[in-house]
């Protein structure tokens, strides 16, 4: 059997036709295998974030959450797409209460479905901003009110809209994956971009007797991104006429191959690239240098409002830049309206935003990770697998993690390759004159990521 | 293209390079150096709570002295008590305490304690009462005699003069 199909010009490699894949993605037991297992350990991270211990580097809830799961989860994303979504034990709680007591027939309006992408955005700005100020990660009461207040929001949303709204449009982790998820290796896509789907009854977006539609309110057969497909099988499960495929493809290409590029996303790309390089700096020895020269040598007092104003300042910076960027390059492209620009080539940010995100938590994963899970054993054991090196503290790095800053180099060489796929799309000259202000941009962001990554960090749960 | 609300299309770019700057040189324009209470190296500024905590450690070095700290540092660290978290003994900055949670919040309460009236016998149980889940303590002589008064002036005195 040959797995390799041609389609047109594209040579794809579909994961359905081999059997136990596609078997297992029909059967009830997808996503429900790892449901199960996921919701249990979701419950016990709640147990022991409002039970257990306040030491965040001593707690089940705050180690698995922040050293364990959030370094995987960029992984995922990359190797298996949205897919965490289907299996994320706060969205499918609520969508198993929404099944118990009935599926609303109200659809999200006009609001959610416009503005979801900056509500989820600006949430995700909120909780970095939280998170410095006060530490959710390293405090299991604080991890705890997040997941719960997240589960609050998953449940109650579930209760007013159909389908899965809160994930598509109000949840901040959600932002992340769906932009994320954009680089993965695989994608779910029609079969000869839906020409089989003629005569059908969209099965993959309203369901049958067999199953229910699509939970994101997406229809499989125009879909041209992973952003908001959380790889349920649903569709797969439901469509009659089998014309669904899951592909392996290079990863990224869909940043350039966009029918419709949204602004909303371009903003969210490069504030994932503010992010992460805040998050990241302040874990550095250069973060406490720049904050005693500020503390010292300049009237503002007060850490908290010192960081506020640094991270109004790095946005302000950030977006302000990128604004004289796009006007540059939509300039240099003749007639393309700054907005058109800015939304295009906002996804070339995104390779850097993730090998930054990926780079950085990879590094805890690797210091911290084996700590964590026996600290997770000695927890869940009641004590009965000791880790006597429990008391002791983990101390700061003193030299920086050579595979971090290869992913950042991988991603930097990556945001320069989608802007100039980006560009040459347009293919002529001018088109290839509107990259050269966003190479100099992420020429400029390159510098300050790759200095960074140079430098030790220090450790996010020194105890 | 929807026209976007959040930037308007007609934004001039004198206004955002303008605001660009301000923002960037507002700091050096407002001004002149200013002296700090501490000299404090650069870990400690890590974080709000280390800075709180190595000012606190600075103003009651006797009483935290007389204190334990539960963070483990006494047997891997060997720290014999709270105060050489923050303060080694030939007077020097330990960077231990920029980073540990613990530390911090155990200084933080004992001067809240202090602050409250309580004398540094009572702090201490309070502080074993507090901590020992946590784990094993430093090797800290008990309280023999009531140090800390003269301190506790000192440092409400300071505390009111920075508020």
């Amino acid at each position: 059997m040959s797995l390799t199909k041609e389609l047109g010009s594209e040579k794809t490699f579909d994961l359905l036709q081999v059997p136990w894949i596609a078997s297992f993605l029909r059967s009830r037991w997808y996503p429900l295998a790892f449901e199960i297992p996921l919701l249990v350990i979701f419950s016990l991270i709640l147990g022991f974030s409002v039970l257990g211990t306040t030491r965040g580097g001593r707690n089940f809830a705050t180690v698995m959450t922040w050293t364990i799961w959030w370094p995987l989860l960029p992984i995922l994303l990359i190797l298996f797409g949205r897919a965490w979504c289907a299996i994320c034990p706060i969205a499918s709680t609520a969508s198993h209460i929404q099944r118990a007591v009935g599926e609303p027939e109200r659809m999200p309006g006009h609001l959610l479905r416009n503005y979801g992408v900056w509500f989820m955005s600006l949430s995700l700005l909120f909780l970095t901003w939280v998170e410095r100020m006060w530490g959710i990660t390293t405090s299991p009461r604080f991890t705890g009110a997040f997941l719960l207040l997240l589960l609050f929001g998953a449940i109650t949303a579930s209760l007013i809209y159909r389908r899965r709204a809160f994930c598509r449009y109000l949840c901040p982790i959600g932002a992340l994956t769906g932009l994320y998820s954009m680089t993965a290796i695989v994608e779910l896509r029609s079969k000869s971009k839906g020409t089989l789907c003629k005569g059908c009854q969209k099965e993959c977006y309203r369901g049958d007797q067999r199953g229910e539609g699509c939970p994101m309110y997406e229809f499989p057969r125009t879909m041209d991104s992973n952003r908001n497909c959380n790889l349920c099988a649903q569709c797969i499960k439901v469509c009659p006429k089998n014309t669904l495929e899951l592909r392996l493809r290079p990863p990224g290409g869909e940043l350039w191959s966009l029918r419709t590029p949204y602004m909303g996303e371009a903003f969210l790309a490069l504030l994932m690239v503010a992010l992460v390089y805040l998050q990241s700096i302040d874990m550095t020895f250069a973060w406490s240098d720049f904050m005693k020269w500020i503390l010292e040598r300049t009237p503002i007092t007060g850490y908290n409002l010192t960081l506020t104003l640094i991270f109004a300042v790095a946005l302000v910076l950030m977006f302000g830049l990128y604004r004289l960027v796009v006007q540059a390059s939509s300039a240099a492209s003749m007639g393309e309206s700054w907005q058109r620009n800015f939304a295009s080539f906002g996804y070339a940010y995104l390779p850097l935003a993730l090998a930054g995100h990926l780079g950085h938590n990879l590094s805890h994963l690797k210091s911290e990770g084996m700590r964590a899970l026996r600290v997770a054993a000695e927890q869940l054991s009641g004590g009965l697998i000791p880790y006597p090196a429990i008391n002791e503290p983990v101390s700061p790095s003193t030299s920086a993690d050579p595979l971090a800053l290869a992913i950042v180099l991988v991603g930097v060489a990556g945001s320069f390759y989608v802007a100039w796929r980006i560009g040459k799309k347009r293919g002529n000259d001018n088109g290839m004159a509107s990259i050269i202000p966003h190479w100099i941009f992420l020429l400029l962001l390159s510098v300050l990521f790759i200095q960074m990554f140079t430098l030790p960090m220090n450790p996010r749960h020194a105890h | 293209m929807k026209k976007s609300r959040f930037i308007n299309k007609k934004l001039p770019l004198g206004a955002v390079v303008s605001l660009l700057l301000a923002l960037a040189l507002a700091p050096a324009a407002l001004g002149c150096a200013r002296s700090s209470s501490a000299e404090f190296p650069s870990f400690v500024y890590t974080s709000s709570t280390s800075l709180s905590a190595y000012k606190v450690a600075v103003a009651n070095q006797d009483v935290l002295s007389s204190l334990p700290c539960y963070c483990g540092c006494g047997p891997s660290l060997e720290h014999k008590n709270l105060k050489e978290c923050f303060i080694k003994a030939d007077g020097s900055f330990d960077d231990h305490a920029a980073t540990c949670d613990l530390c911090g919040k155990e200084a933080v309460d004992a001067a809240r304690w202090l602050k409250e009236g309580k004398s540094v016998k009572q702090i201490r149980e309070l502080i074993d009462a507090k901590y020992s889940v946590f784990g094993n303590p430093t090797d800290t002589p008990p309280v023999s005699h009531n140090i800390g008064e003269a301190n506790a002036l000192a440092f409400l005195l300071e505390m009111s003069a920075e508020q």
